[in-house]
């Protein structure tokens, strides 16, 4: 019991969420009631991911990297994908 | 909607007040008056995230859309004519002769009324009360309905057939037999019904036996008609109806036939059950009453009878069980024939599926098991009221049909108290009074079952005439909907002369145009027996044909009417067509970002159809299309188009044709799945390699990736202990994340605790996929040609599809042709062709309408091209019939149904490899197989598929004493023996040189096991 206690806290970082009805982000966290803070509804949605969702292999474990460094991943790949040949 | 009950109590006749009762919650009808979307404008329904043509009819249960069946039963009130050799056996004398009536008072509650014909000539009155049969002598119930003399009795009931020497003797018989029981009067012979059922009644002691026979009256004899008078009349119309059946002098009414009968409604059905589940709730407060004052002496109070009236039965589960599984749980079964199969669910496969939920009537499942085919038979009398070509062949065939676009059925009910009067300014003699004429003369006239007086027989056609003038112009009162039935006498043994009027609802109707008043018509099933309806202009025969149809249409259901051109087809291929329309992949609604449902089939690219019947766009089906047009050549090419299969070009798959996907929605309540437990919540824990990638912190997967068989799917996480849960996707296909929707509760109070995943299955066409033309032309897509070995035609043009030659002569689907030349002049001119049944003919041929139109485009008047073959580029001899056809997509797919096996999962019992496809088992080499094998002397592979592929084992057996069981693996030899080999040792010869191996079917170990346990040896002789 005290080794699963002494786990840390899992971090809760809110995360945005688009209202169906007024199509508003709200910032709602594990524990939040789920409700629009502009119009009440209740239906949200998960937005939509901005990494990079390619089909192959090896371009997503470039694309692991954030999309500030993107440019440099996307070079990174020409040259994986040259040495591969 | 929660139910409320104003209860007004008290005691011992002191009023105590009223109190406010809920009684639960029952499931509205979507769109009905108390749904909330009653009433709201397209617009307005689109911004509350609804379909814009919204047509609610459904209730919704569990997220999912049920719709209540429509069910043939007995036309309500009117006593049909029946032979039934069965009830022979009910006792001795009776006949096959009978009157069945079925009386459903205005509450919709039915019970089902016989009279029979015995062979002596008196007439039993049959009724069921509680679920069981009673039987009365008729003179029993005239005599206890009436306070008439006996004299008067006989008048009634030998009124018509006055002359006939036979059956007044019968009369007399039947109220002497009253007399003899020593029941003079009415009070006598109620005291004497009374005393005999109130065993069966179980009412208080205080009620009389005059009282408890008068219930029984009320309760089942005649239960449509209020006073007693009424139903004296009734019965003794019915008794004379009887006499001259079972004398032959009329026809047999045949209850298969839709015009003796009607439909129960949702809404009827409804009412029923709502009805005895609120009997039921009384019945468990009166218990609890009877409980709690025989335990404690309460002082009876409002707050007190509050609390007993809380322990009632709550209603709501019941309703939600009822559509939720469609199985009815009532004790009294409601008067109906079938417990289950009362819901489906309104599937949203395509539109034209949709509506055909809709429209669908069902006979019932209690005659599916019959043996007979009587029920099934398309009758004449259903013109235009049930679709002749839209019914499923197979099983359900010609029980489930389907009503014809423009048929309707009755749902108000109006008063028609001032019927009467009317009737009688008309020309009608009441009841009671006498006509001009002799009773012989004349037609009963009957209201919704009610006798309402005579009319003589030269004047009723008259009568007929004004009234349905009345009708259409909806002149004095007469409800537009009211049927009037003359059935008229003609001197051969024809239906019961009668004039019939009939205002109540669950009938079918249809509007046909009533030429002489030039107005539209409702008119019933049985009213169109005796009417002169013309189809087409040149059939009007003036002074007899008195209507005509709308359109020579409208003897087709909804889907039959999409079929194009259908009326050059063979008919079952608007059979199948029929069938077909219903399982296309389609669009089938506009919000699918609102909607849950567990799959739903999208075409990514549908088409509005170049050729289409009138019927679409007065459906508007261009909102939900299922189809895309193509160009079809008709040309057996490379032989891959053998049996039914058809060529797809390539190029046009590659550029989106007849692309789909499957949406899938899961919905993941954790509250559900861990109850009781505040602090789950979804989020990800440290979990292993590659989750942290694949799933948000919110452990949920992102919008847009891709899943594949073993994917985390989301991950939930306790925030006490830490402990953290992954689920994983479990779907061989691989799949991608459409949407995520997080869900509150009703009261918006819902934590971060369900979310719907709505996955999107990619399912653009491969090989093995089914297609299908609107002419019930189905194929197998078997190859993907490339673009540049397709033929091609003189301006270079490929073909989407080449369909194979030999699918039309057998089949004949004209139809097909003409939509392909149709569509071709449509694509050349840039024109929607009509293409409504019936507007060709012989002498307005289809072939030269298109024909000359094609030849203005500067094509071939027959629609044939030359073309060139792909592979050489050498012209073809053929000339080829070539042309735009609208195919359709339909949703038996191969990755639902491929199924294949190497190894995997086995039997624990038996050892042999399991069944079933989302297993990965294999599929069963049955008796059948084997015998093909053993019939080619196959041996070896007979040996190899049942044994060595199955569950071969190896076993040791005692070849003396022939044991499988006896042999066994001696102990493990001590750790600091020298020697590690084991010997098997039997048990029961005690030597190990007499064990030997043998393969045996693991199954047979199994069974050698089994009988030992029973005490039988099993003796193998190894040699």
């Amino acid at each position: 019991m005290d080794t699963q206690k002494d786990l840390q806290p899992p971090k809760q970082q809110p995360m945005a969420y688009i209202c169906g009805e007024c199509h508003t982000e709200n910032e709602i966290k594990a524990r939040d009631p789920i409700r629009c803070r502009e119009c009440g509804y209740r239906i949200l949605y998960k937005k939509r991911t901005k990494r990079c969702i390619l089909v192959d292999s090896v371009l997503i474990y470039a694309c692991k990297f954030n999309s500030i460094t993107l440019f440099i991943s996307l070079t990174l790949i020409s040259v994986v994908v040259f040495d591969a040949r | 909607m929660s139910s409320q009950a104003d209860i007004s109590w008290s005691i011992n006749g002191i009023p105590k007040g009223i109190i406010k009762q809920s009684l639960g919650h029952l499931p509205i009808m979507v769109k009905s008056q108390l749904c909330n979307l009653h009433g709201l404008t397209p617009r307005e329904l689109v911004e509350h995230h609804e379909e814009a043509e919204e047509m609610g009819g459904y209730f919704i249960v569990n997220g999912i859309e049920k719709v209540i069946r429509m069910l043939i039963m007995p036309r309500r009130n009117y006593p049909i004519a029946m032979s039934r050799p069965k009830w022979k056996s009910r006792g001795q004398g009776y006949t096959q002769y009978g009157m069945a009536m079925r009386c459903v008072k205005d509450d919709h509650t039915a019970i089902n009324m016989t009279l029979h014909y015995l062979d002596n000539g008196t007439v039993m009155l049959n009724f069921i009360y509680q679920k069981e049969l009673f039987f009365l002598p008729l003179g029993f119930a005239l005599k206890a309905l009436v306070d008439f003399s006996d004299f008067h009795i006989y008048q009634e009931l030998v009124k018509g057939r006055e002359d006939n020497s036979f059956y007044k003797k019968c009369v007399t018989e039947m109220l002497r037999l009253v007399m003899e029981e020593g029941c003079i009067t009415q009070s006598k012979v109620l005291n004497f019904l009374g005393e005999r059922f109130r065993v069966k009644m179980n009412l208080p002691e205080w009620y009389t036996n005059e009282q408890c026979a008068h219930i029984l009256l009320d309760e089942c004899v005649c239960i449509h008609l209020k006073t007693n008078v009424e139903k004296f009349y009734m019965l003794c119309l019915m008794t004379r109806k009887l006499f001259t059946f079972a004398k032959q002098e009329c026809m047999e009414e045949n209850p298969d036939s839709i015009t003796f009968q009607e439909v129960l409604t949702p809404g009827q059905l409804y009412l029923m059950f709502l009805k005895e589940r609120m009997a039921a709730w009384l019945v468990s407060v009166k218990l609890a009453f009877e409980k709690k004052a025989a335990r404690l002496n309460l002082s009876w109070n409002a707050e007190n009878v509050m609390k007993i009236f809380n322990m009632g039965a709550d209603i709501s589960k019941s309703f939600e069980y009822l559509l939720a599984t469609g199985n009815l749980s009532s004790k009294s079964g409601l008067g109906m024939l079938q417990a289950t199969g009362l819901c489906v669910v309104a599937d949203k496969l395509n539109f034209i599926r949709y509506l055909s939920h809709f429209r669908c009537v069902h006979r019932g499942a209690a005659f599916a098991k019959m043996r007979t085919t009587s029920v099934r038979k398309l009758l004449p009398e259903s013109w235009g009221f049930l679709c002749p070509v839209h019914t499923p062949d197979g099983e359900p065939c010609g029980l489930m049909n389907h009503m014809t676009a423009n048929c309707e059925i009755v749902a108000q009910a109006v008063s028609t108290t001032s019927l009467p009067a009317l009737l009688c300014s008309l020309g009608v003699t009441p009841v009671d009074g006498a006509p001009g004429q002799a009773y012989s003369d004349c037609y009963p006239v009957l209201l919704d079952g009610a006798v309402v007086g005579w009319v003589e027989s030269e004047l009723a056609p008259a009568v007929v005439d004004s009234l349905r003038r009345f009708k259409v112009l909806k002149e004095k009162k007469i409800p537009a909907w009211t049927e009037i039935v003359l059935v008229p006498k003609t001197g051969k043994p024809s239906l019961y002369p009668a004039l019939l009027l009939f205002t109540t609802p669950c009938r079918l109707m249809r509007p046909v145009q009533n030429l002489s008043v030039g107005r539209q018509e409702l008119i019933g099933t049985f009213e169109q027996l005796y009417m002169n309806v013309g189809i087409f202009e040149d059939e009007v025969t003036p002074g007899v044909t008195t209507h005509q149809e709308l359109f020579p249409h409208s003897m087709l259901s909804v889907v039959a009417n999409f079929i194009p051109y259908s009326d050059h087809n063979q008919s079952p291929r608007n059979m199948y067509q029929c069938q077909m329309g219903k399982q296309t992949m389609g669009f089938p609604l506009h919000t699918f970002l609102d909607r849950s449902d567990n799959k739903l089939y999208r075409l990514q690219t549908p088409q509005s159809p170049l050729v289409r019947p009138s019927m679409y766009d007065h459906y508007d089906l261009d909102n939900y299309p299922s189809g895309t047009n193509a160009i079809v050549a008709v040309i057996s090419y490379t032989g891959y188009d053998m049996e039914d299969a058809m060529i797809v070009n390539k190029a046009s798959w590659e550029r989106g044709f007849a692309h789909g996907s499957i949406y899938k929605t899961e919905v993941v309540d954790l509250a559900e799945r861990v109850k009781g437990d505040d602090s789950v919540v979804f989020g990800t824990g440290p979990g292993g390699p590659g989750v942290e990638d694949k799933l948000d912190a919110d452990g949920l997967p992102h919008i847009g990736s891709v899943l594949r068989h073993g994917d985390p799917l989301y991950s939930y996480i306790n925030l006490n202990t830490g402990q953290s849960v992954i689920c994983y996707y479990r779907s061989q296909e691989a799949c991608v994340v459409d949407n995520i929707k997080i869900c509150s509760n009703d009261n918006g109070s819902g934590r971060f605790k369900r979310v719907c995943i709505t996955t999107r299955v990619p399912r653009n066409p491969t090989i093995g996929d089914k297609f299908a033309s609107r002419h019930g032309q189905k194929g197998i897509l078997s190859r993907l040609w490339p673009a540049e070995d397709m033929p091609f035609t003189e301006s270079g043009m490929c073909p989407d599809i080449l369909f194979n030659p030999h699918g039309f002569p057998s089949r004949m689907t004209i139809g097909m042709l003409i939509e392909s030349m149709a569509g071709k002049s449509g694509a050349l001119h840039g024109l929607s062709h009509d293409a409504t049944p019936f507007t060709f003919s012989e002498d307005n041929s289809a072939l030269e309408h298109f024909g000359e139109m094609l030849r203005a485009g500067g094509y071939n008047y027959y629609g044939t091209e030359r073309l060139y073959s792909g592979l050489s580029g050498e012209e073809l001899e053929a000339d080829i019939f070539i042309g735009v056809v609208y195919y359709q997509r339909l949703r038996h797919m191969v990755s639902d149904k491929f199924q294949v096996r190497t190894t995997g999962a086995r039997d624990k019992v038996t050892n042999q490899p399991v069944g079933g496809r989302n297993v990965e088992g294999g599929i069963r080499f049955g008796e059948m197989e084997r015998d093909a094998l053993l019939a080619h002397g196959s041996s070896f592979l007979l040996h190899d598929r049942l044994f060595n592929c199955s569950d071969r084992s190896v076993a040791q057996v005692c070849v003396d004493c022939g044991s499988l069981l006896s042999p066994l693996l001696e102990k493990p030899p001590p750790y600091w023996s020298a020697t590690r080999h084991r010997k098997t040792v039997c048990v029961l010869c005690g030597k190990s040189e007499s064990v030997a191996s043998v393969s045996v079917p693991y199954v047979f170990r199994y069974f050698v096991a089994e009988l030992a346990a029973m005490n039988i040896k099993v003796k193998l002789e190894v040699k």
